[in-house]
């Protein structure tokens, strides 16, 4: 008789003592882990603006602008030469690479390998009465 | 390719030096505005938010183009490479067709258009089809309604025909070549042909894919930007 009613106290104390840690435990584990996780995903989204953007791959706008100079600023390229089909036959093989579009009725292309190159990478032209940029 | 006119102001571009998330940044002469390349939108100067109005264009190769523009001129100027030729598609680039449509992108990558070609999709409410010529490895994007009519369309052997009327297309121009409706043409949709990496950091979201892809977690859909599954040797 009092084997039992000295054991029930003694499980009472220690479930006293116990149950705040394991509530503890039980609480902030996985207020810890979900602290660990978000924190880890705002490092990334800062890291990596382009890949893992807020979730809804939404894309980048002025506000995420963020430059790097790479060259000096490149001199304005306009008023260059253009030749018509039968010259440009002479001068470019035909399965050159080319941009090319059509405004108006007005039709022009702009081999790639002239394309390429910080002097090169946005043409300023006129055509079927349309100011454009060519850029690609 | 861009319409160089905001606000009834003609801007001058040119290269600014800078680069944005590895892609060019333009700056124009006029109000000294930065203006996003890729996003075709001012992201700097007075100018800031402004965007800029996509003209449809085409990258394919001298000879398909001049097939279907005998009077077209092309620029000159000495190259400044050598790396753009037809082998250029058979290292597996990873280009993209990238649409822009009333404010909603999406990005054809070439493998899998290449693949399933005609691509039938929607983006905002505006019913298209991509279109691919296999020679010039061109992609195009065209609406494809005519005059209120709906055109689905079908590769066969010997090109892209359209089943309400059996039409042959060029994929090209978007011209109908031959059958009842010769001479009409579709109305061509803004976009650029696009590195794809770069396409996928200004835009995010994933791309589209054809619905016949069984890709396995080893083998790469074609939106990872890997070369056609079975790239045709070049005929040239």
């Amino acid at each position: 008789m009092s084997e039992p009613s000295a054991q029930r106290p003694l499980l009472a104390r220690l479930a006293r003592h116990l149950i705040s840690p394991l509530l503890l435990i039980a609480v902030g584990t996985p207020l810890a882990l979900w602290g660990m996780a978000e924190l880890t995903e705002s490092r990334l989204w800062r890291r990596s603006p382009g890949g893992s953007r807020g979730g809804d791959g939404g894309p980048l706008t002025a506000e995420d602008f963020m430059p790097m100079e790479a060259v000096p600023r490149m001199p304005v390229v306009a008023g260059f030469e253009t030749l018509s089909a039968e010259e440009a036959d002479r001068r470019i093989r035909g399965d050159e690479l080319v941009l090319a579009v059509e405004v108006n009725g007005q039709a022009r292309a702009w081999p790639l390998n002239v394309m390429t190159g910080p002097e090169r990478e946005v043409f300023n032209d006129e055509l079927g009465g349309r100011s454009i940029a060519a850029t690609w | 390719m861009y319409a160089r006119n905001v606000d009834q102001q003609t801007l001058t571009l040119a290269v600014s030096g800078m680069l944005w998330e590895g892609s060019l940044v333009m700056v124009d002469q006029e109000t000294g505005s930065l203006w996003s390349h890729l996003l075709g939108e001012a992201v700097e100067g007075p100018l800031k938010g402004k965007p800029l109005e996509i003209i449809p264009s085409v990258m394919t190769d001298w000879q398909s183009w001049k097939a279907r523009y005998p009077d077209s001129t092309l620029v000159f100027m000495p190259a400044a490479t050598d790396m753009y030729s037809g082998e250029f598609y058979s290292i597996g680039d990873g280009l993209v067709l990238g649409l822009k449509i009333d404010k909603q992108t999406r990005a054809y990558p070439i493998a899998g258009v290449a693949q399933a070609a005609p691509v039938h999709d929607t983006l905002g409410d505006v019913r298209l089809v991509v279109l691919f010529h296999e020679p010039s490895k061109t992609m195009r994007a065209f609406r494809r309604e005519l005059a209120g009519q709906v055109l689905d369309f079908e590769a066969r052997e010997d090109g892209v025909y359209d089943l309400p009327t059996g039409s042959r297309w060029d994929p090209l121009s978007g011209e109908a070549v031959a059958g009842k409706l010769q001479g009409e043409r579709l109305e061509s949709l803004p976009g650029v042909v696009s590195d794809g990496a770069a396409w996928s950091t200004y835009y995010g979201g994933p791309m589209w894919q054809p619905e016949s892809w069984k890709g396995t977690p080893d083998e790469p859909s074609p939106g990872t930007l890997q070369p056609p599954p079975d790239p045709p040797a070049p005929a040239r």
